[in-house]
């Protein structure tokens, strides 16, 4: 299969606010990765590890202090037409419906009004808010915007999707729910994606490989696949083989973790 | 039981406005007070009665309409280009707001004088002076709504490739427009008691002199007349701008 993403050699430093180095943090130490067409792929590391970051260098948001990132073999220096990101919640308009806040990429490209309306009543159909087209955001569940969001990144029809933490701020209980959705949308659509998450649940849940990030200045400590079979399902998760991988997560990811406690720990 | 329990509120809105007006005629009526100091509500009423009838009221309302309307329009012209100058150059914002916001607690209607010079008397002073009044919350709103934007819009535009013109108008823009919108009320609100204000204490025109003379000439019931208009188009205008932003704000939470 071919690269998607390649990741080489990124590092990141941010000056203090006046710009002398002496007040330089380092985000990013080294990070070197790659992705493949249709791979799902998370980058799991403790809190304030700079994995935001990263994502938002891959996605062309941030640049890199030194290294670089390709997408299809084409440098990153602004957003890329075929990456779309989904942050963390509320990043839905609360003064547009449903289907304005989906339209909304599509609505900055200049597209017409009728394929911009099929466009979104489409994705819509496919994120499972069939139905909820002219409701606003504040009349929708936390679940339900994150799908808005899922549905806006994908009315662009995007190869990759760079997911931040999508389901942070949702309940245990919805951010499964909303992880199998997920999987569902991804094998219909077949994208790419890049899934930033501090949860290994969720991480091994949706997974075909997970980065394993260290603390602050990050690089990749571990590449852990996950041959779980897909599709997958709570028994498949819950087997003794799917234990072993989270009990092998945690044990990287209990130094890591402990080194950002004793850290300062900015939040990424 | 929602709609009953509001009923019962405004009846007793109602009554506590009767019985207080009940009071007011009886105390008048029984001379305790004198008649030049307080006129009964009934008296006032005809007063009422007879300005909706005659030219006064309606030539002092046409003189406080055109300076209120050209008093809002300058503190708009003034107001937005400045809320936007403090929002897109924070430096500038944060140094002027403070001081902006500590004028506008000082007695500002004291410098009416230094307006009375340069524009002579007359509507220029008045509007002048009212869009002091108008045009600082105005600014201020502007540029802290812009300035309160969630980050993660921003951000989401930038992944989305917005143009300046698309950042501002459709994101920018719509975000900060409760915040906005509250600075526009606050700008009408004062303008329109500015210039009855300048009105009145400069004897310049309009509703405010129609209120100051009448005071002069010890015309109590129509002074109590004057008053109950302005009163009245204030507290109408307000509400009406308060739903409207009750309105938005309820979209927008």
């Amino acid at each position: 299969m071919e690269e998607l993403i390649a990741v080489t050699k990124v590092r990141k430093v941010f000056e203090d606010a006046a710009g002398n180095t002496g007040g330089a943090v380092e985000a990013i130490r080294r990070v070197d990765f790659r992705v493949r067409a249709g791979e799902f792929v998370s980058l799991l590391g403790p809190s304030g590890c700079g994995k935001s970051t990263l994502l938002d260098i891959i996605g062309g948001l941030e640049r890199p202090t030194s290294g670089e990132v390709s997408i299809a073999g084409e440098r990153v220096e602004r957003p890329h037409p075929k990456v779309a990101m989904v942050f963390q919640l509320m990043s839905v308009f609360p003064w547009r419906t449903a289907l304005q806040n989906v339209a909304f990429g599509l609505e900055l490209q200049n597209v017409d009004g009728r394929s911009r309306r099929r466009k979104a009543l489409e994705v819509i159909q496919l994120v499972g808010l069939a139905g909820f087209e002219e409701k606003y955001p504040s009349q929708l569940s936390g679940g339900m915007n994150q799908r808005l969001a899922i549905a806006r990144a994908l009315a662009l029809d995007p190869d990759i999707l760079l997911m931040d933490e999508p389901f942070g701020s949702l309940d245990e209980q919805t951010r499964f729910l909303m992880g199998l959705e997920l999987l569902r949308i991804w094998e219909e659509t077949r994208k790419t994606i890049l899934f930033v998450t501090h949860s290994i649940s969720e991480a091994i849940q949706l997974s075909d490989r997970v980065l394993v990030m260290s603390a602050r200045p990050s690089e990749i400590r571990e590449e852990i696949p996950i041959p779980i079979p897909r599709p997958r399902t709570i028994e498949s998760l819950t087997t003794d083989s799917a234990t072993r991988i989270e009990r092998r997560i945690w044990e990287i990811l209990k130094v890591e973790a402990s080194k950002g406690l004793i850290g300062n720990g900015r939040k990424s | 039981m929602a709609a009953s329990h509001k009923m019962r509120i405004r009846l007793g809105q109602m009554a506590t406005l009767l019985s207080a007006l009940a009071v007011l005629e009886a105390i008048v009526r029984a001379g305790w007070v004198s008649g030049l100091i307080l006129s009964p509500p009934s008296a006032i009423a005809l007063a009422v009665g007879r300005d909706l009838i005659g030219v006064e009221l309606w030539a002092g309302l046409k003189t406080t309409a055109l300076e209120f309307v050209l008093g809002f329009f300058f503190s708009l012209l003034l107001g937005l280009p400045c809320g936007l100058l403090f929002y897109r150059f924070r430096f500038i914002g944060l140094a002027v707001e403070p001081l902006l916001l500590a004028f506008y607690a000082a007695p500002t209607i004291l410098l009416y004088p230094v307006f009375l010079t340069l524009f002579g008397l007359g509507s220029a002073a008045v509007v002048s002076m009212a869009v002091i009044f108008g045009s600082i919350p105005i600014m201020v709103n502007v540029s802290v709504g812009l300035a309160g934007v969630e980050p993660i819009f921003i951000k989401l535009g930038r992944s989305l490739k917005a143009n300046r013109w698309q950042m501002f108008w459709k994101i920018l823009f719509p975000a900060a427009t409760p915040v906005i919108f509250t600075g526009l009320r606050l700008g009408f609100t004062y303008t329109l008691l500015g210039i009855i204000a300048v009105e009145f204490i400069t004897f310049s025109g309009g509703l405010g002199k129609m209120v100051s003379w009448r005071y002069f000439i010890f015309d109590t019931e129509g002074l109590f007349s004057g008053i109950v208009f302005v009163i009245l188009i204030a507290v109408l205008m307000n509400s009406l701008l308060r739903r409207t932003e009750d309105r938005i704000r309820a979209r927008w939470a």
